[in-house]
């Protein structure tokens, strides 16, 4: 069973997207910002992250970069949810190592397609 | 008190005043977040149990969350359910008397408040939202508030016939907007007959030139002879709304008159029937419009190469539905 | 004369001075007051951009006029491929990007054609609207909508009038390259044209982007500038736009609608030959000579103003700067007034010449001497023994107690509607500011216009010489 953690500050799509996971039998961990999203990746070294790109404290951008910059951090695949026709946002995302992103708003079984894809490859 | 006096003395009230106002704001800024990871919390409980309620889980909830709050959390999981799910999730919320509530708010004395509520009812959907949505539109007393509840009732493909949605918006007096288009066009695919009757009425011709433009988005090709008939129309604005709505419908005898709309003596046609080509990846249209690239108009001149680039078939250029300007 | 004579004229003199300057102040607060007092009205009943309207545009896409982003670029060479980026990913329907490159000495064009793949167009410019010449057009193999236009340099109401040239579109809208569009902010500056046929110019509101997030030429995070005269500029630009844009625009006198962001029918544009080269108040200019010219030809139009935040723009961080922006400022203001002196008080531009155009003249001719006279004046007065003391003290209560009402009464206006203040205790700092401003910092702003009146009366024989161009009679 993976472990995913999703960092987002809206606690109603957090949510959402914890039930739909949850029932798809992963085990969620919610942050909401930044900061505490890449804490908690320290700790508990989820299988997958799920990233906002919109947060208070650490934009998901920033987040990225950290992780990618920490070796023991770097080969976790992560999802950036970017806004509406970001696409600075999703070229960026791209450059700095997102291995998919998706825009909002979107329904959750396409993320939850895209999560799975990405778990099976690298487990 | 000299009038000197009076000037300092209600200044300084004012003063006083707009500065307790302002730290009364400032005040219910700073208690909003510090109750935020409450309210955090609390809406992730409200999101958690609807959506176990939606799944079939039995759920014993404290009914003390506000009914906001529920509507609030109803209208953002909304979005993301479909199918069987999602009406469910309406039902549940009828139940919790969340819909109550929205209906409660759309009788406010309140504009901006009833636009909100007619805004969280486009969203449900439901019959009563549709029949309170309907109910607005007839008889709010702000034309705005009529409008808006149109729309409303546009997005869920529920409007009047045409000739009750004008009557009701009081439409027909005035110049149509871009919105009355809008309307007329959301209104043709539910009464594509009416739309044809219509057009038998007294009416302005700004007006004839606007049904006749929704006429394309009516999907009923029983519109082609109506259009075959306005296409020789003496007003050169029908001529224009017949190759819009030719394009748009797709019916392969629209062809006939789009191609003699390329040599129309109006230049705004030429442009429309040019526009109209593309749309319908016209090949046969290409030699008429490799003409007009020495037309007179600068304008269709320009909209001519434009076509011709992507009429012609370029490698890895995929032709673009081109905007019906 | 006789030297109690003297004594008594000059005295006299300055108790008329005294009190011209108490009325003007006083004036000037009170139509102040009243523009609050409208914009207040204006917000309680105004309905809030839902998502209704939005589902409409995107529905019927092809009713939402097309705009032509119109971004003139002077040695930008090291944000203009992010700013470019940003103004692609904007939300709408259908826009095309025109970056002008207005001759810059960097490189500024390189950046362009190599960061977006562009090759050399023949692309026809419909209407040649600038002085200086054009060099070269140049299209995206990427970006279909992307069209850079290279010129030689001048100034920038001449770049965006190169760029107007280009625009095929039935809406332009002109900004400053460095001015950073909210996602949503075409969209909202564009709504109004969806319920009004006759309208010919919207602008929006316009926030101070220092002390902001900002990456890749978007906006991350809100922000409030450490330093206080970006501070006191928030207040300021709060005050102009939420106050007295909204206010004029609901009494339908708008005169101004800022460079950094504008959204003009393109048509009516071109036929009045764009903006006038020869003021550094182009802007200002601009939409005066619109009123002017929709009037002389009795046409029906309308100006509007969209209180939501449409744009970003860096300010001055220090005096040092702020000086030279708001002695232009002033200039641009005189030289309008001047070009357009018939209209004021003229009956035939009806509320523009009556009401907008004289609002104009308190505002900026008389205001700022009378006020800085009567900090002089009136105490200098009282202490002679001339006027009732308690004039002086009810002057500086009219002129910076009074400020403080309007200051933070737009604050309210703000936090009760848009709330987009980052937080509870940077709306207490903005707070803090809109009164600390009042002493001192508004004082000093009254003397940078003073020099930008000197400055106008200095040049006022140079540009007299400039032949009026741009200005087409129809």
């Amino acid at each position: 069973m993976a472990d995913i953690l999703i960092a987002d500050d809206d606690p109603i799509l957090v949510e959402i997207l914890k039930f739909r996971l949850e029932g798809a039998g992963y085990s969620v961990v919610a942050a909401s910002d930044g900061a505490q999203a890449l804490e908690t990746a320290k700790e508990i070294r989820p299988d997958l992250i799920v990233l906002d790109s919109m947060m208070p404290i650490m934009s998901g951008p920033a987040v990225l970069t950290a992780l990618k910059a920490d070796p023991d951090l770097k080969d976790i695949p992560v999802v950036m949810l970017t806004a509406r026709n970001g696409e600075a946002d999703i070229v960026a995302g791209l450059k700095s190592g997102a291995a998919e992103y998706l825009t909002k708003p979107f329904i959750p079984q396409e993320l939850l397609v895209r999560i799975s894809g990405l778990v099976e490859a690298t487990q | 008190m000299s009038f000197y006096q009076d000037i300092v003395v209600t200044t300084a009230l004012c003063a006083g005043a707009i500065t307790i106002v302002f730290l009364a704001l400032v005040l219910r800024r700073y208690l909003s977040e510090r109750n935020r990871a409450r309210r955090d919390e609390r809406d992730a409980a409200i999101t958690r149990s609807y959506l176990q309620r939606v799944a079939g889980h039995k759920v014993s909830e404290a009914d003390t969350w506000p009914r906001r709050a529920r509507l609030k959390a109803i209208s953002r999981i909304l979005p993301l359910l479909r199918g069987g799910e999602r009406t469910r999730l309406l039902q549940i919320a009828e139940l919790d008397g969340v819909l109550r509530e929205t209906l409660r708010i759309s009788h406010s004395l309140y504009r901006s408040s009833r636009i909100n509520a007619i805004q969280s009812m486009q969203q449900f959907g439901s019959e009563a939202c549709i029949g309170r949505l309907r109910e607005m539109m007839a008889s709010d007393r702000s034309p705005r508030v009529r409008l808006e509840a149109a729309f409303a009732l546009g997005a869920n493909g529920a409007l009047p016939p045409p000739r009750e949605t004008l009557r009701l918006l009081n439409a027909l007096c005035r110049q149509p907007t871009r919105l009355d288009i809008a309307l007329l066009r959301s209104a043709a695919p539910l009464y594509p007959e009416q739309m044809l009757l219509l057009l038998e009425d007294e009416l302005q011709d700004a007006w004839r030139v606007q049904i006749i433009d929704a006429l394309g988005w009516s999907d009923n090709m029983g519109a082609i002879d109506t259009l075959d008939k306005a296409s020789n129309d003496p007003d050169p604005e029908i001529r224009c709304a017949v190759m819009r709505a030719s394009a748009r419908l797709g019916h392969p005898a629209a062809r006939r008159w789009i191609m003699i709309g390329l040599t129309d003596p109006v230049p705004a046609v030429r442009l429309q029937a040019i526009g109209a080509s593309v749309r319908l990846g016209l090949r046969k249209a290409v030699p008429a419009i490799a003409q007009l690239r020495h037309d007179p108009e600068l304008w269709v001149r320009l909209r001519a190469e434009q076509a011709l680039e992507q009429l012609e078939p370029v490698d890895d250029v995929t032709p673009q539905a081109a905007p019906v300007a | 004369m006789s030297w109690a004579g003297t004594i008594y004229a000059l005295s006299t003199g300055i108790v008329w001075i005294a009190f011209t300057c108490f009325v003007v102040v006083a004036l000037r607060n009170l139509v102040a007051l009243a523009q609050l007092l409208i914009a207040a009205w204006v917000f309680l009943t105004r309905v809030k951009p839902g998502d209704g309207a939005r589902d409409l545009w995107h529905r019927y896409a092809d009713l939402a006029l097309p705009i032509s982003v119109i971004a003139p670029a002077f040695n930008e060479q090291l944000s203009i491929v992010q700013s470019v980026k940003a103004l692609l990913a904007l939300e709408y329907p259908e826009h095309e990007i025109i970056v002008v490159n207005d001759g810059s000495k960097d490189d500024t064009l390189g950046e362009l054609l190599r960061s977006f793949d562009m090759y050399e167009a023949q692309a026809t410019q419909i209407a040649a609207l600038q002085h200086t010449k054009i060099l070269g057009t140049y299209r995206s193999r990427r970006y279909p909508n992307l069209l850079v236009v290279d010129k030689e340099n001048g100034r920038k109401a001449d770049a965006a009038n190169a760029g107007i040239g280009f625009a095929r579109t039935p809406l332009v809208c002109i900004i400053d390259a460095d001015s950073i569009i909210e996602p949503d902010g075409l969209l909202r500056a564009a709504e109004p044209f969806m319920y009004d046929d006759r309208l010919i110019a919207v602008g929006g509101a316009i926030r101070i982007a220092n002390g902001c997030t900002i990456k890749d030429g978007s906006l991350q995070k809100i922000g409030i500038a450490k330093e206080m005269v970006p501070r006191f500029q928030i207040v300021e630009y709060l005050r102009a736009f939420l106050m007295n844009r909204v206010a004029n625009a609901h009494t339908n006198t708008l005169t101004l609608i800022s460079g950094a962001f504008g959204l003009f029918r393109r048509s009516t544009l071109v036929e009045m030959g764009g903006y006038r080269h020869d003021t550094v108040g182009e802007d200002l200019e601009l939409v005066v000579r619109m009123h002017r010219f929709m009037r002389d030809n009795r046409r029906e139009y309308r100006i509007a103003f969209v209180p939501d935040i449409v744009c970003w723009t860096e300010a001055p961080a220090a005096l040092q700067g702020l000086d030279n922006q708001r002695a232009r400022w002033q200039q641009g203001a005189l030289e309008t007034l001047q070009h357009h002196r018939g209209m004021i008080g003229n009956p035939r531009y009806g509320r523009i010449g009556l009401l907008a155009l004289p609002q104009i003249v308190l505002e900026d001719i008389l205001g700022p001497p009378a006020e800085l006279l009567g900090y002089l004046v009136l105490p200098a007065a009282a202490l002679l023994g001339l006027l009732d003391p308690m004039m002086a003290v009810a002057f500086f209560f009219v002129s910076v107690v009074f400020g403080c009402v309007l200051s933070v009464g737009t604050l309210v206006l703000e936090e009760q509607q848009l709330k987009r203040t980052p937080s509870a205790r940077d709306l207490l700092r903005i707070g803090m500011a809109a009164v600390v401003e009042n002493f001192g910092y508004r004082q000093i702003n009254l003397w940078y216009r003073l020099n930008g009146m000197r400055r106008f009366f200095r040049k006022d024989s140079t540009w007299a010489a400039v032949p009026r161009a741009g200005f087409t009679s129809a």
